[in-house]
This record gives C-alpha cells, sequence and structure tokens, in this order.
C-alpha cells in the first residue's frame, strides 16, 4: 500500500535542486549508517527474518 | 673590394643561419614547455589527484547469551563473544567512477561452538573460538548523459567451517529531477561448508547429502521524493536458497530424549543431525522514511513486512531520532520491534515424534517463534574543518584529515531470554 501510495504521489510532488536543503542533510539519507551494519548482521544471524534493508539475506558466512 | 662583398655576404649569411637557430630553439622550448605543462595537468585530473579517499575504521564488539543453544538440541548456554575490526575504504578514480572496498575479520569465541563434541569431553564456559575474514570490492559508474548508475561487485569470506564468494551488480535509473530513483540488483553467493557433524555422529554416515549452499537474491527499490522534508524508499527482494541450508553440527533430540533431558551420559545415544529442506524461499518487503521535524530532530522509520516458504512470517519496526545537539555534534537514539512466527519444522528439545518423524526438524530457536526489541544510543562528531590535520604520509603535497568519530551502543533481548549488548566504533578519515 506504501509503494502504492508513493507512486500516486508522484505526479504531484517536484521539489527543485535549489530547494533540497533539508533533503540533502546527511542524516535524511534513505540507507542505514556504517556502524549499523554489524546490528543488522546479528538480527540476520539471530532471527528467522532477514533482507530489504541494505545488509544480508542469508548466506555468504555460517549462518542462516 | 669583391672580396670584402663576398666576405660580408658570407658573414650575413652565418649570422642569419645562426639567429634563425636560436629562434627556432627558443619556439621549440616555448612549446615544449607548454606540451609538458598540459601533460602535467592532464596527469593530475586523470589521477583523481584532487579529490579525497575516505577511510573508516570500524571497530565492534558484540556479547550474547542465552539457554537454548542449537548445538546441544535447544537448550544450554549460548555465550558468544565477538570483536570485528574492518575498513571501509571509498576511493574516487574520477569525477565519475567510484571504488569502494570494505575488508575486515570477526574473532568469537563460543560456548555453543565448543559443544560440538559435547559428549567427548565436558566444558563448562565458552572456549572454543574461531576467526572469519571477509573482503567485499564495489565498483560504480555513473553514465554522463543519463546521470543513471551501474555497479558491480565480488567479495570472499573464509572461517574454519564455511567458505564464501559472491558477485553481483546493478543499475539505478534516476529522474531528471533526481527527485525518483529506481535501482534493480542482484547478487549470488556460493558458500562451502565442511560437514563437520557432533562428536558422536561422526560415525562415517553421510548424513546430508549437500555440502554447497546457494544464495541467489534479485532486489528492487524505488526512492521518492514527497515535499521538502520527507523522502521514502520502499525496497523487496526474491531470495532462493537451495542446497545444504542444515547446520552439520546442530542437534535434535526426540520425544524419546525427554525423559532424559537432564542425563547428559543418556542422550548421547539418541541425537540426531538437524534436518531441513534444501530450498527455501524468502519475501521481504520494506519502507522507509526520512522526515526533517526542525533544525534540531529528524524522524528516520522503518518497516518491513517477511514471509517465507518454511512458514515464518514477521514484521519489524523501528524508529531512530537524529538529534544536533550542535553543527558538530549528533545524538541518535533509537528503538526496534520484531516478532516473528516460527518456521514449520521448528521443534522444542525434546518433541519431534520418533515414532512418526517428520521429514525436517529443527530445534534452531533462531527459526522459533519469538519478540524481540532493541533499544540504544549513537554519537557522532563531525566538525566542519576536522578533529585534526596532519601531512600525508602516502600522497604527495596532501594533507590527511581526521574527520570524524562515532559510537553507538545496542541491548537486545528476545522473549525466549536470549540477551545480546553491542557497541561500535567509527573513525574516520580523508587522505
Amino acid at each position: 500500500m506504501g509503494f502504492l501510495a508513493m507512486i500516486a504521489m508522484n505526479s504531484c510532488v517536484s521539489v527543485a535542486a535549489y530547494q533540497k536543503t533539508y533533503l540533502n542533510d546527511e542524516e535524511m539519507a534513505l540507507q542505514a549508517k556504517k556502524l549499523e551494519v554489524y546490528e543488522t548482521n546479528f538480527e540476520a544471524y539471530r532471527e528467522g527474518a532477514a533482507g530489504a534493508n541494505g545488509g544480508k539475506s542469508g548466506g555468504g558466512c555460517g549462518c542462516n | 673590394m669583391r672580396m670584402q662583398l663576398k666576405n660580408l655576404f658570407v658573414v650575413a649569411l652565418l649570422c642569419f643561419i645562426s639567429a634563425t637557430g636560436f629562434a627556432q630553439t627558443n619556439k621549440n622550448s616555448i612549446d615544449d614547455r607548454q606540451e609538458e605543462s598540459r601533460k602535467q595537468t592532464k596527469t593530475i585530473i586523470s589521477e583523481g589527484e584532487f579529490k579525497d579517499v575516505e577511510v573508516n575504521f570500524l571497530l565492534n564488539y558484540y556479547n550474547q547469551d542465552g539457554d537454548h543453544s542449537p548445538v546441544t538440541g535447544g537448550r544450554g548456554t549460548e555465550q558468544l563473544d565477538n570483536i570485528a575490526p574492518s575498513f571501509v575504504v571509498h576511493i574516487p578514480m574520477d569525477s565519475l567512477s567510484n571504488l569502494d572496498l570494505n575488508f575486515g575479520i570477526d574473532i568469537y569465541s563460543s560456548a555453543s561452538t565448543d559443544n560440538i563434541d559435547y559428549f567427548e569431553t565436558h566444558k563448562t564456559s565458552a572456549s572454543s573460538s574461531d576467526a572469519r575474514a571477509h573482503i567485499n570490492a564495489t565498483y560504480s559508474h555513473i553514465l554522463s548523459k543519463s546521470g543513471n548508475v551501474y555497479s558491480a561487485l565480488a567479495g570472499f569470506s573464509k572461517e574454519f567451517d564455511v567458505t564464501s564468494f559472491h558477485a553481483g551488480g546493478s543499475f539505478t535509473f534516476n529522474s531528471k529531477d533526481q527527485n525518483r530513483s529506481l535501482i534493480i540488483d542482484g547478487l549470488y553467493m556460493n558458500d562451502s561448508w565442511k560437514l563437520l557433524y557432533p562428536v558422536e555422529l561422526r560415525t562415517g554416515t553421510k548424513w546430508l547429502k549437500d555440502d554447497v549452499r546457494t544464495t541467489m537474491k534479485l532486489g528492487l527499490s524505488y526512492s521518492q521524493v514527497l515535499g521538502k522534508k520527507l523522502q521514502a524508499l520502499f525496497s523487496a527482494e526474491l531470495v532462493s536458497q537451495t542446497g545444504l541450508l542444515s547446520t552439520p553440527f546442530h542437534r535434535v533430540f526426540f520425544d524419546d530424549a525427554f525423559a532424559f533431558a537432564d542425563n547428559k551420559s543418556s542422550l548421547q545415544s539418541l541425537s540426531h543431525v538437524e534436518m531441513l529442506d534444501d530450498n527455501r524461499l524468502k519475501i521481504p518487503v520494506s519502507m522507509r522514511w526520512s522526515y526533517y521535524l526542525n533544525d534540531l530532530m529528524r524522524v528516520k522509520a522503518f518497516y518491513r513486512f517477511y514471509t517465507d516458504s518454511w512458514g515464518i512470517t514477521a514484521h519489524t519496526a523501528s524508529i531512530d531520532l537524529p538529534m544536533m545537539l550542535s553543527s558538530s555534534f549528533i545524538v541518535s537514539p533509537f528503538f526496534r520491534y520484531h516478532t516473528q512466527t516460527a518456521a514449520d519444522y521448528f521443534h522444542e528439545f525434546g518433541t519431534v515424534s520418533a515414532s512418526n518423524t517428520p521429514q525436517f526438524y529443527t530445534s534452531d530457536h533462531d527459526l522459533s517463534k519469538f519478540d524481540s526489541y532493541k533499544v540504544g544510543m549513537g554519537f557522532q562528531y563531525d566538525p566542519l574543518m576536522g578533529i585534526g590535520n596532519f601531512k600525508s604520509m602516502v600522497r604527495k603535497n596532501r594533507t590527511t584529515q581526521f574527520k570524524s568519530i562515532g559510537l553507538r551502543t545496542a541491548y537486545y533481548k528476545r522473549s525466549d531470554g536470549l540477551k545480546a549488548w553491542l557497541v561500535s566504533l567509527d573513525f574516520g578519515f580523508t587522505f
């Protein structure tokens, strides 16, 4: 549903490059920080669910 | 008179030749110097002389304990300590291409793996240790006309019983206004296992038919600007795993062992190797939002829905609140909640039917039904002019900058009793 909402809003939003002061803030990045990789890894090892978060989806180690 | 004219003519001719030759030499020198300067300039730009190489040194300590080790059939200590130093290196090769390297080592000691030989010698503390070394490289290139990006990656890791390599790539489509992007990525992984069974089951029987695990992932991510202060990312993956999906040294005890739960000598003849299906399809789907609340605080939220062919369904949600206490100092409290159902093949200790044994069974509590939460705090100090500057020992006439320090600590607890805490450090440099 969230994905469909994003697509629907596509035609409503247009932010010019000079208006992206807030969006370009380093803390606004849509990805995990470098330090978060350790937590993402141990969560993939210790939980049955993994993936879609920039980390392991399975395999590549002696893990699930 | 005629001789004097003749001599005068010869002298004039010689002077003319000399003058011409000298002028030629001067003209060549100017050209040579200009050409040399152009070559130097071209060399400097092609080497990316004016672009910084970024290096982050990361260090992590992780500690966990619980009482449901799969090595001893779902009961017993899960104590584990792990120290993981690593380097992340970002190398701009030119204005359009980058090379990113990630390499490190995980050094761990585990009471669980110490109990692989549980019935051979009696061990009550974590004394078994091992190390996993890993390296990954990613090359990315921006297509100058379209602004789209392609990348290729490869990596390798090695630990005592698993050797892995992986390769993959991605393509990013960017809209002209940079408000939307679509990323398609693929990854292939191959893990070769050394089949190390529990000591009492090393009878020469080949309990597991495969010793290779293959993982293939296809991913799709779409990001969208939703306003001047809000943007979001949708991600979905299709992950297929085949081959050896059991862990060779995990034990399972059937219901004929339940009465002997505290009788170690009786249990020795009643253990079985974990048996899991040789294929698994995973589908995680997630949304991520970033919102600029005000100059003090940002709000970052994440939600993931997960389902797989083994019967696990999970929901994960987290929130992160970076707060700019100053232009250089950021504090980020965060909270994460996770809940999952059990895999179809999961059985508690001593509950698998011995008389009507199913095809697949495990007592690995990572695949059980549980809830978990994680709470923690992050700190980052990143002043504009860096923390320290000193003469580079790597690149001539450049300055190495100690750019930033980051720290992140978290506490994790699972409803089955597993607890963990970790602390991570990040030292950022530019060269």
